[in-house]
């Protein structure tokens, strides 16, 4: 398809009538529909605490002081958790994409680690490794022979969970960006005698630019929302996401909603002004540098210490899950290891009930987010100009508002029969669970669908046309296999994510499907640690065999010899 | 074997008006060139004949059969895109037999099929191989296959050779024009290439802000262009000043006929005479019984020879060779700064030479308005004096 082509398909889009595979009918009724389920309960809970005046007076008096301070404390975090991600994420990113050294496979992969930990997984990991009575914390007292060390809490946790649960976010994102940093202009820059800093400056920031601001952008967003982090490790610190909750379960629901509205507002406001990442195309990459003798060695040292850093948190999670409950008490290390955890986890039908609980929550998620992807994608991408916003918009709030708030607008809306909520009343029922997972993760759905169509679906769709194929077989039979990888990759990191979901969770799970993030957290209430670790340890096995299984989300325009086909 | 008629087609979009009105025809089994410069609306006119666009008014007709208001599938008009766009899950093969699937052929038939089409066209190692893996020739034919095994009425192909690398471009252009031969079918060709057009058409349009301004055999638009900027497009042309009588006689215009605009104060600003004409816009002074007019000269006509010039007008100096391979060409300055480039030279020439440039006798020409370049259009005056290209 020519430039010219692709104009006039575009044109034809804005023009609202374009005749490729019948996007102006059930795709457009399905992007409604979402939009509808999405936006109108965040739209009905601002309504309603605008028009509660005395909520607002309460922010700015006396006893607003805790959300003012809660608020203050969330942005603060999250502007420091996204610039040590991003600029962790970058120099990973960069070491990664230009150096060539042996075992740098396991660099990468140490990268990949922190995702396969679930939320409230990873910080129960990191609360043993590195909490008050921690493994290391531990370990260090006894090898140092002192009787106290200083002690990571509060906020400085929080920041340090951010970092290794966001920086791997920044690194993806990075990474896609070094590898289409345009070679030539360094080697140009070079050529004419810059320097190092300079070709840095002129060559490589303007090209990486953006997706470090967009990196920033998603490591602050997912800061903004994080909560198991906050909940578990924030000692006495405020935050919203957590304040949110308190209030609910206090039953302050005024302030809960007025906390809400302003988390939402903060992240509706940075999603107005979030970057856009150019997806360029190096002409030529950059050379990668092969370090030779000791430097090489130093870098995989240097790997290896990387991998051992990450895989810290799961090897504390095996660990703990491997100490009978109540035997380690202030020994550095465990005096016993036993696998009744885990067999007593395996052999009680109940104990494994939470873990089925989730599994049929997110796998009905996933299928039904799976369908309705696929139609909102092609309306994203292939849809009439008029649609494309309302898509788009509609597969972006839900990722970019923090889950706390999504979840307390929905209780609102399901709370009673409301146009809002279809009339439908879901809440206390274990039935809003799962629809909040597909709201809440069908927007990965909806990008992995829409960025596989962006730059030939309609092309091929038209050949199929004019091949004699219906707008609907030209869909099917062209387009499905084209965006079908995608598609699995995302919908695989979908269920993963609402396996271990708990943000959403803890506000609408009722005791019929209580899910396994939920119980984790009871054990841990308990004390039983050695079996909440055991649960840990499956939830995070399982979720990482299902990503390994998963098709990865290959370019399809690209071959199996990794050639573009473009 | 069908006829395309286009008739006052019109396409717009929210903004503006692409094809105001486009008319065409194109006779039943011949291929027709469209060409033209970005943005003229020759890929939505190829859109539009396949019904993937809405139109705003207009018919279009395949032989008697109005299809104007038919959807994409019905039309049976096939398509080659730049990009091919091959299905990427599917075979050579299954590309190719997709379209006869469509019919309603079975499996099998339409393998057989689509194996057939794939032996004339010399893919048969290939048929089995996934998009991804074929060259950018091979993709190319399995999408020029996978259009006419469908058996259309009518073929459009936009810029189809444009990701071909020139070596094997020439060999793709050779092969189509010898498959146009046994095809048969009623074609459009849209394309930037010159050489395309030339190798495959019978006949070219060239289409400018939607509108066709000339239309006609490919020898017909090279020699008789319509205006400075058709010229240009089908190849390198020296534009210069001059007036016409009406018996044909051409004759040049020197800087010293240009003296009165010189007054104007563009003087100091222009390097030479066509720029200046340019810059001023309106017609020199010319003797009674004449028109202003511009010569569009092709390398080709004319001849620069080490004699002794003419006239003086005539004398020139050559300021560079230009060795393409096949022959030479020259560009020629002559003695009040302008540039003429000649294909026609002696058998040793050097920079510096010395001699005369010798023009057609009736060289062909445009009215002074349309030697004028059109805003958006113009290169730089100073290489356009000197011909702009070998």
């Amino acid at each position: 398809m020519t430039a010219g082509m692709r104009r006039a398909l575009w044109r034809t889009r804005e023009g609202g009538a374009l005749r490729l595979g019948g996007t102006t009918g059930a795709e457009g009724a399905a992007a409604l529909v979402l939009a509808w389920a999405v936006l109108a309960p965040l739209v009905l809970l601002l309504a309603g605490s605008v028009t509660r005046a005395s909520a607002w007076r309460t922010l700015v008096s006396p006893a607003g002081q805790t959300v003012r301070e809660a608020t203050l404390t969330s942005v603060v975090v999250s502007v420091v958790s996204a610039l040590l991600s991003t600029a962790l994420g970058a120099a990973v990113a960069g070491w990664i994409a230009r150096r060539r050294f042996p075992m740098r496979g396991l660099a990468e992969l140490a990268c990949l680690l922190p995702l396969a930990l679930p939320p409230i997984v990873g910080v129960m990991a990191f609360l043993f490794l590195w909490g008050d009575v921690g493994l290391l914390h531990g370990v260090l007292r006894a090898w140092l022979h002192v009787e106290s060390f200083p002690r990571l809490s509060g906020v400085l946790a929080v920041l340090v969970v951010h970092v290794y649960s966001f920086a791997p976010l920044a690194y993806l994102l990075l990474r896609d960006a070094f590898a289409a940093v345009d070679g030539e202009l360094d080697m140009a820059a070079r050529c004419a005698g810059a320097g190092r800093w300079t070709r840095a400056r002129m060559a490589w920031w303007p090209q990486l630019r953006a997706a470090m601001w967009s990196a920033a952008w998603l490591t602050f967003m997912s800061s903004m929302a994080s909560f198991s982090a906050p909940y578990l490790v924030g000692g006495g610190a405020r935050f919203l996401s957590t304040e949110i909750v308190a209030r609910g379960l206090a039953g302050d629901h005024a302030m809960a909603e007025l906390e809400t509205v302003v988390l939402a507002g903060i992240s509706l406001l940075l999603l107005v002004v979030r970057p856009g990442v150019s997806a360029g195309r190096a002409r030529r990459g950059l050379l990668p540098v092969r370090p030779r003798g000791r430097a090489a060695a130093g870098h995989t040292a240097l790997a290896l210490a990387v991998l051992l850093a990450a895989a810290l948190p799961h090897l504390t999670l095996w660990l703990l899950s491997l100490v009978r409950d109540g035997t380690w008490t202030s020994q550095p290390l465990p005096p016993s290891f036993t696998l009744a955890n885990h067999r007593g986890l395996l052999s009680q039908a109940q104990s494994l009930r939470p873990l089925t609980h989730s599994a049929l929550m997110a796998l009905p998620a996933t299928v039904i987010g799976a369908a309705w992807a696929w139609l909102v994608g092609r309306a994203s991408a292939l849809g009439p100009v008029r649609l494309r916003p309302l898509a788009d918009l509609a597969a972006l709030v839900p990722w970019a508002v923090p889950a706390t708030a999504l979840a307390v607008s929905w209780i609102a809306a399901y709370n009673r029969p409301t146009a809002a909520g279809f009339g439908l009343v879901l809440a206390s029922t274990p039935w809003l669970l799962p629809w909040a997972y597909v709201l809440r993760f069908v927007p990965l759905q909806i990008r992995a669908v829409a960025s596989a169509l962006q730059s030939r679906g309609a092309a091929l769709e038209a050949v199929a046309r004019t091949l004699g194929a219906s707008p609907w077989r030209a869909a099917l039979a062209v387009t499905l296999p084209v965006v079908r990888p995608a598609l699995l990759a995302a919908s695989a990191v979908v269920f993963v994510s609402a396996m271990g979901e708990f943000v959403v969770s803890v506000l609408l799970y009722v005791p019929e499907n209580r899910p396994v993030s939920l119980e984790i957290l009871s054990q841990l209430r308990v004390f039983n640690l050695g079996q909440a670790a055991a649960l840990g340890c499956w939830l995070s096995l399982l979720l990482t065999i299902v990503l390994a299984i998963a098709p990865k989300a290959a370019d399809p325009w690209t071959d199996a010899r990794g050639i573009s086909v473009r | 074997m069908s006829q395309l008629r286009v008739e006052g087609l019109r396409v717009a979009y929210a903004d503006r008006t692409v094809l105001p009105g486009v008319s065409l025809t194109v006779p039943s089994g011949s291929c027709f060139a469209l060409l033209g410069a970005s943005g003229g609306g020759k890929s939505t006119l190829l859109l539009a004949i396949a019904g993937l666009i809405p139109v705003r008014a207009g018919r279009i007709f395949l032989g008697d059969d109005e299809i104007s208001r038919l959807p994409p599938e019905r039309r049976r008009v096939g398509m080659v895109f730049q990009s091919y766009a091959l299905f990427p899950g599917m075979s050579a093969l299954d590309n190719i037999a997709f379209g006869a699937r469509q019919q309603g052929a079975s499996r099998a038939q339409a393998r057989a099929l689509a194996t057939e089409w794939g032996q004339r066209l010399g893919l048969t190692r290939a048929l089995q191989r996934p998009p991804g893996e074929l060259s950018g020739g091979e993709q190319q034919r399995v999408a020029l296959a996978r259009a006419l095994a469908a058996r259309p009425r009518l073929l459009l192909m936009d810029e189809p050779l444009s990701n071909i690398d020139p070596a094997l471009r020439q060999a793709v252009r050779v092969q189509l024009r010898e498959l146009r031969a046994s095809w048969g079918v009623t074609t459009v060709l849209v394309t930037h290439d010159r050489e395309d057009a030339f190798w495959l058409a019978d006949r070219m349009g060239l289409l400018r802000d939607g509108a066709l301004v000339q239309t006609g055999e490919p020898s017909e638009l090279y020699r008789q262009p319509v205006d400075r900027d058709a010229a240009e497009l089908l190849g390198p042309v020296s534009a210069l000043p001059a007036c016409r009588w009406a018996d044909g006689r051409v004759q040049l215009l020197s800087a010293s006929d240009l003296a009165p605009a010189r007054d104007s104060g563009l003087a100091a600003r222009a390097v030479s005479t066509a720029e200046l004409a340019s810059a001023l816009g309106a017609a020199p002074p010319v003797p009674a019984g004449a028109q202003p007019c511009w010569a569009l000269l092709r390398a080709e006509e004319v001849r620069f020879s080490t004699a002794q010039p003419a006239s003086a007008e005539l004398a020139a100096i050559v300021e560079a060779v230009v060795d393409l391979g096949a022959g030479q060409r020259a560009l020629c300055r002559l003695a009040d700064g302008r540039g003429v480039w000649a294909s026609q030279l002696p058998a040793q020439i050097a920079t510096n030479q010395r001699g005369a440039v010798q023009l057609p006798q009736r060289p062909w020409t445009v009215p002074w308005e349309a030697g004028l370049r059109r805003a958006g259009a113009a290169t730089a005056e100073a290489a356009d004096e000197a011909g702009a290209s070998p």
